[in-house]
């Protein structure tokens, strides 16, 4: 079990009705924009209702792991924006994010829907991909950056 | 690569050679277009593949709680030193 796993979250996010926006690796992936990944990391919406469902959404993936039950909205929407799961097996990990800073929030976040066999998947826009890594300091992201503008032309 | 490779993906069978004059240009070529199910196939192979080929990793298991993305960052980076790599049989 590792990052081929990964298809079945998405699947799983879209049952539950998870109101989320990819981004990272597998958005740019999502973009035609090949590069490889450890990680799932993706924006929610931090209300009660909305992390309820990711919860369900991660059993029926992982249905025998009882630390989802500690993924709370109380956390997300308060003091620890920024959550990671990392999967029983500890083969890969799921960022789940409500906020990033002052600058960017689940809210504010452009997205579009993409099929993935199938299945809707909320990715942020290559616009919106691009001015959140622009500005950081990780190298993955600079590259991510410069990918994103080259590939559909975006201007700072 | 052949069509009929375990990972099921049909390597570009319609347009199996495509020429450049410079990498920039195959860098800037289209890879599938987003959406297809030719796309969801690529993904699917690609996730496969770095999972097989990458250091298998041995992350602590459950929830970790951080007050910023790059706190979490710098948590990722201190396991991934510490993970131990195990070679896959």
């Amino acid at each position: 079990m590792g990052l081929e796993r990964i298809p079945d979250v998405l699947r799983a996010l879209a049952e539950e009705h998870v109101n989320y926006v990819l981004i990272g690796a597998v958005a740019m992936m999502a973009h035609g924009l090949v590069r490889a990944t450890e990680d799932l990391d993706f924006f929610v919406n931090a209300d009660a209702d909305n992390v309820a469902r990711l919860r369900a959404a991660l059993r029926r993936v992982f249905p025998d792991d009882p630390a989802i039950d500690e993924i709370s909205c109380e956390d997300l929407a308060g003091d620890y924006p920024a959550i990671r799961y990392n999967t029983p097996d500890g083969s890969f990990g799921i960022d789940i994010m409500s906020r990033l800073g002052e600058a960017f929030s689940h809210e504010g976040l452009e997205f579009q829907e993409q099929l993935f066999e199938g299945v809707p998947v909320r990715v942020a826009t290559p616009a919106m991909l691009y001015r959140m890594k622009k500005g950081t300091i990780r190298w993955k992201d600079r590259i991510d950056a410069q990918q994103l503008r080259d590939r559909f032309g975006l201007e700072d | 690569m052949p069509s009929s490779c375990a990972t099921g993906l049909d390597w570009r069978t319609n347009l199996p050679i495509e020429r450049f004059r410079s990498l920039n240009e195959m860098q800037a070529a289209p890879w599938v277009e987003p959406g297809t199910p030719e796309h969801s196939r690529s993904l699917r192979t690609i996730l496969w593949m770095v999972s097989w080929f990458a250091p298998k990793r041995a992350l602590p298991r459950g929830v970790f709680r951080f007050r910023s993305a790059d706190e979490a960052f710098a948590q990722r980076v201190r396991w991934e030193d510490q993970s131990h790599t195990i070679s896959k049989d």
